[in-house]
């Protein structure tokens, strides 16, 4: 018993980890993002206020205007904009002050449920943080306090403590022991919040602005003296507004789809899917034994919550539909009477509308709901019409009659009262208590349009599994290819006519390949998720360097394997410090240099080549080519002064280990480990780097890495004994050379000729250290290669065919082995190489200088 | 026919390998030139005869190259090398002997595997002084009867420092 509670608790827990965590990788983006979209702003420019009266008007003030003339809080309610809270909440200035409404909703809404899974949990540090988190936010949505931008480090700060007590909650289940960094959290968070509402409560001298009044006053004058025109100017100028509202709104509607993601959008049909399942069972409950309404109180709520949803995703017609519901419901729940006897069944027909509705979502949809405004007659009919209403109808009494009884009316009945007024007389009312009764059985039947073809789109689409069991599936389906191969060229096979067994081997092969395609795909996930994540690199290394930085992120929807993910996380990480903290300059040197004062790192993924490149581009100064030679002079990397190396021969110079061209180490960046480590996991991934840079243009990173880690076509050759693999995707052409086409350097360096260009030879029996059996180069066979580039002809003995071959590790015993990417078993059972042709271009480039440091 | 018993023997023994006790002071026992060696048996994972080892370019001589072991591919050492004892043709008798450390599987080439022995502790005596800085692999020096064992410690034999200074580079 304890144990399978236990055990249940623990997946409790373990499904919370994973979900804050997901979340607050949503989370700190949109932090950011808000923070950004933040600031300061006059309140009459943005409105093209043309109210002279205003103090405000034409002056600046750090007091917002809603806290001073606006709505909320104790203003003097001047403001011609607004003429209620909500009206002044969804006014630019608002919006451009204290961020966008939906966006500020959907932080508030991320935390608030954080809160409540961590309070469940009893993780009461978190619920706390969450909670005080929570309490800044609503001050802020509200607009009680004015936002800063400190508050959006301050939330950072929540979410990084988070962060780290989920991790704590991991290891130890619970969360006790963080109690000092929730502490410290909390009363950052609460006094920024105090700090806010005494600002409120003592405005900075509340009317005097910073500009003095002088130059509204001036501003005004011309203005007020023709008395008629302002009255007319101003109606246009609140016309006018009225369209900017409205584009506002639209404005408002475009980010917040951009906001959305189809993530968002899948867990919330998956959601809604879950409650309109219970709503359902409540529903049928209901129906079953009308008299107890007891449940209703919980299908209410589920309704409230899909109704809140939609409306949160902007998905109108459902959150109109639910509303509807929710009214009946309220009813209900509150004792009312209906219109109908079993109103239960009703609403079930309405939750396959819903249900509809949602499979449009699903599918792509905005979630439209074909004869709405139908449906939402069929609902109100639900609803027992008033009394009132119903003498209306009967044209015993007009609306002014009822809706003046309805104010005089205390205690009293809506008829009774009208009898009192001597408006209608006691029979009518009796008349119309009758026809009230009737109706129900008047009222329209919903549609039964059972629609529910498109049903099953609606059913959990994705499952959580361990990483682990990928793995084994993708390693036992490797094995199934060497297997394959195995079988299809068994020795014993040889020289045999077997044309049923071709026909099913091939029809096997065929399944294979498509089988380990699938399962490639299976752990390839976009690299949204991190490229998110530099989003708040950035933010913080702006703020702590100064400089101004716009983060450019394209090809987010890019996949990759997931491991690739995790080896270029770090990388990234160097890359962009080393942009924002050595490529960028600050400011002032920006607009010395003739640049906008704001720097742009681009960071993009895409596919090409049979590759994934993941660029980190920014429009700084630049390698200085200079500097880094005499460093590489000072530590004896190069020989001679250097000076008639390519430029990409010295870039790539920044990759080895210690080499620091910083003059001083920042907190940042500068001891020259951090090149050295994106080199070192790029190459455990089979990746590239590439560099280009233009002085005073900036710096272009290219990352290339192979699309999968698994799988290569390759070209067999011999030598010898012994068989080599050479990736096919690097091997440009194969030539038998003629012995007139090489030449031979004095100093024993082999070219050959091939058609107008000159290629060095390279001999395998030189990489393997093995004997060949061609004597002469002419008797080998030239295997023109390139990487990056760089070509070069590899001599070998023979081709033997080509193959499609699973990459393994070579034992991390054995570690890393220069010109050998790997090996693969061949049909025979026997370990074979696999050539690094990355590896062998670069010992060409560097020649011996590189052997040297190296050893 | 001895080799088959020294395999059934650490069949058995590896069957029962939920219990580490009765694995304790039990050592696989091979030859090598001219002595008897032993290492512990719970490194052990099992004995192969010898197959075709693929070599690796820029090893330690003694590093032989890799096999494939049942789709793993597992690098192979020469022991007689790793000694700097004299090559000799590998033959029927030729063994390798697979063991996991670190969660790191390496094969040993060994002249021929000899048998699973109990050598209790009190019949352990510590490497000679003389020998223990040239060989820092040995354990101790294991007596059975008349008969000597030369134990090793099969992490220290795996990971010489050249081998140290690869792993270092790939991590």
């Amino acid at each position: 018993m304890g144990d399978s509670f236990s055990s249940d608790f623990d997946e409790i827990i373990a499904d919370f980890l994973q979900e804050s965590r997901d979340m607050i990788e949503q989370l700190e983006p949109t932090i950011i993002e808000l923070g950004q979209s933040c600031q300061t702003v006059d309140c009459w420019a943005p409105t093209d206020c043309r109210n002279t009266a205003c103090s405000r008007y034409k002056a600046s003030f750090d007091y917002p205007c809603w806290l001073h003339k606006g709505y909320i809080g104790n203003g003097d309610q001047s403001c011609v904009h607004a003429d209620n809270e909500e009206g002044c909440k969804k006014c630019r200035v608002f919006e451009l002050t204290n961020g966008n409404l939906g966006t500020m909703n959907a932080i508030f809404r991320l935390f608030h449920s954080m809160k409540g899974s961590a309070g469940f949990l009893e993780l009461t540090n978190i619920s706390g943080v969450a909670h005080a988190a929570e309490n800044l936010l609503d001050r802020i949505r509200s607009g009680k306090i004015k936002m800063e931008s400190h508050h959006v480090t301050l939330l950072c700060q929540a979410c990084d403590f988070a962060k780290e007590a989920l991790d704590h909650v991991e290891a130890n289940s619970h969360d006790k022991g963080m109690e000092k960094q929730a502490e410290e959290v909390k009363a950052l968070l609460e006094k920024a919040v105090e700090d806010a509402l005494q600002l409120v409560a003592n405005p900075p001298g509340a009317g005097a602005s910073k500009t003095q009044a002088q130059p509204a006053a001036l501003a005004a004058a011309p203005q007020s003296a023709p008395e008629v025109e302002p009255c007319a100017k101003e109606i246009a100028a609140a016309d006018a507004e009225q369209t900017e509202e409205q584009a506002a709104r639209l404005k408002q509607l475009e980010d917040l789809s951009s906001l959305i993601s189809p993530e968002m959008v899948t867990n919330f049909v998956q959601e809604s899917d879950e409650l309109l399942q219970r709503i359902e069972q409540g529903l049928l409950k209901w129906s079953e034994n009308p008299a107890e309404a007891g449940n209703i109180q919980e299908v209410f709520r589920d309704v409230h919550s899909i109704k809140g949803n939609s409306g949160f995703f902007g998905f109108k017609d459902m959150e109109h539909l639910t509303h509807e519901m929710e009214t009946v419901l309220d009813t209900v729940r509150n004792g009312g009477e209906l219109a109908l006897e079993n109103p239960a069944e009703h609403l079930l027909g309405f939750l396959d509308i819903i249900r509809d509705g949602l499979s449009g979502i699903a599918a792509g949809g905005r979630g439209e709901i074909k004869d709405l405004d139908a449906h939402v007659g069929v609902i109100r009919a639900l609803m027992k019409p008033k009394l009132g209403e119903v003498l209306v109808q009967q044209g015993v009494v007009d609306r002014e009659t009822v809706a003046a009884a309805l104010e005089a009316q205390n205690d009293l009945r809506i008829g009774e009262t009208l009898v009192q007024m001597g408006k209608v007389t006691p029979q009518q009312v009796e008349e119309g208590l009758e026809e009230q009764k009737l109706f129900k059985s008047n009222a329209p039947v919903p549609p039964a349009d059972k629609n529910k073809s498109n049903n099953a789109a609606l059913n959990r689409q994705d499952i959580r599994v361990d990483l682990r069991k990928l793995d084994d599936l993708i390693n036992m389906i490797g094995e199934m290819v060497i297997a394959e191969n195995m079988l299809v060229n068994n020795p014993d096979l040889k020289n045999l006519e077997l044309e049923n067994f071709n026909k099913a081997a091939q029809q096997m092969g065929k399944i294979i390949r498509e089988l380990q395609e699938m399962a490639m795909t299976i752990r390839m996930i976009p690299v949204s998720g991190l490229f998110k994540r530099m989003i708040r690199l950035v933010h913080d290394l702006s703020l702590k360097s100064g400089k101004k930085v716009e983060l450019q992120l394209s090809g987010e929807e890019t996949e990759v394997d997931k491991t690739v993910i995790e080896t270029i996380t770090d990388p990234l990480v160097h890359l962009l410090r080393n942009s924002l903290d050595h490529g960028l300059e600050p400011p002032e040197e920006r607009i010395h240099n003739g640049k906008p004062d704001k720097g742009v790192v681009k960071l993009s993924a895409r596919h090409e080549e049979g590759e994934v490149w993941i660029t980190i581009e920014d429009d700084g100064r630049g390698l200085n080519r200079e500097k880094i030679l005499a460093k590489a002079r000072e530590k004896g990397l190069i020989q001679g002064d250097g000076s008639d190396m390519p430029d990409k021969a010295i870039f790539n110079l920044i990759f080895m280990p210690g080499f620091s061209t910083a003059d001083k180490i920042t907190d940042v960046s500068g001891r020259g480990v951090g090149m050295d480590v994106v080199k070192q996991n790029l190459e455990k991934i089979k990746g590239k780097i590439e560099v280009q840079s233009r002085p005073n243009e900036g710096t272009k990173i290219k990352l290339r890495i192979p699309l999968t880690l698994a799988i290569i076509d390759g070209m067999m050759v011999r030598l010898g004994k012994t068989v080599c693999i050479a990736p096919l995707i690097a091997i440009r052409e194969i030539i038998r050379p003629a012995a007139s086409a090489i030449t031979i350097t004095p100093s024993g360096l082999e070219m050959v000729r091939i058609r107008d260009r000159f290629f060095p030879i390279k001999h395998l029996s030189d990489i393997l250290g093995k004997p060949s059996d061609c004597e002469k180069i002419e008797d080998g066979i030239l295997v023109l290669m390139e990487d990056q580039g760089t070509s070069f002809c590899l001599l070998v003995d023979e081709i033997l065919g080509q193959q499609q071959t699973v990459i393994k590790g070579l034992s991390d015993y054995i570690g890393n082995v220069r010109g050998v990417s790997g090996c693969t078993i061949l049909g025979n059972g026997e370990v074979c190489l696999i050539l690094d042709v990355g590896s062998l271009v670069e010992n060409l480039e560097f020649g011996e200088a590189l052997h040297a440091v190296n050893a | 026919m001895k080799e088959n018993n020294a395999k059934k023997q650490l069949e058995e023994e590896l069957f029962d390998e939920s219990n580490e006790d009765t694995q304790k002071g039990r050592f696989l026992t091979f030859r090598l030139a001219r002595e008897d060696y032993g290492i512990e048996i719970r490194y052990v994972t099992e004995i192969i005869g010898i197959q075709k080892i693929t070599e690796v370019p820029d090893m330690p001589h003694f590093v032989k190259g890799v096999i494939n072991l049942r789709g793993k591919v597992i690098p192979v050492m020469d022991v007689r090398l790793r000694f700097n004892l004299p090559p000799r043709d590998y033959d029927d008798r030729t063994c390798i002997v697979v063991v996991n450390v670190d969660e790191k599987s390496v094969g040993l080439v060994v002249d021929k595997v000899n048998e699973v022995a109990s050598i209790p502790d009190d019949q352990i005596e510590p490497p000679p002084r003389a020998d223990r800085d040239g060989c820092n692999y040995i354990q101790g020096i294991g007596k059975m009867g008349e008969e000597v064992k030369i134990l090793l410690e099969v992490k220290r034999l795996l990971f010489t420092e050249e081998m140290e200074q690869r792993s270092l580079i790939v991590e």
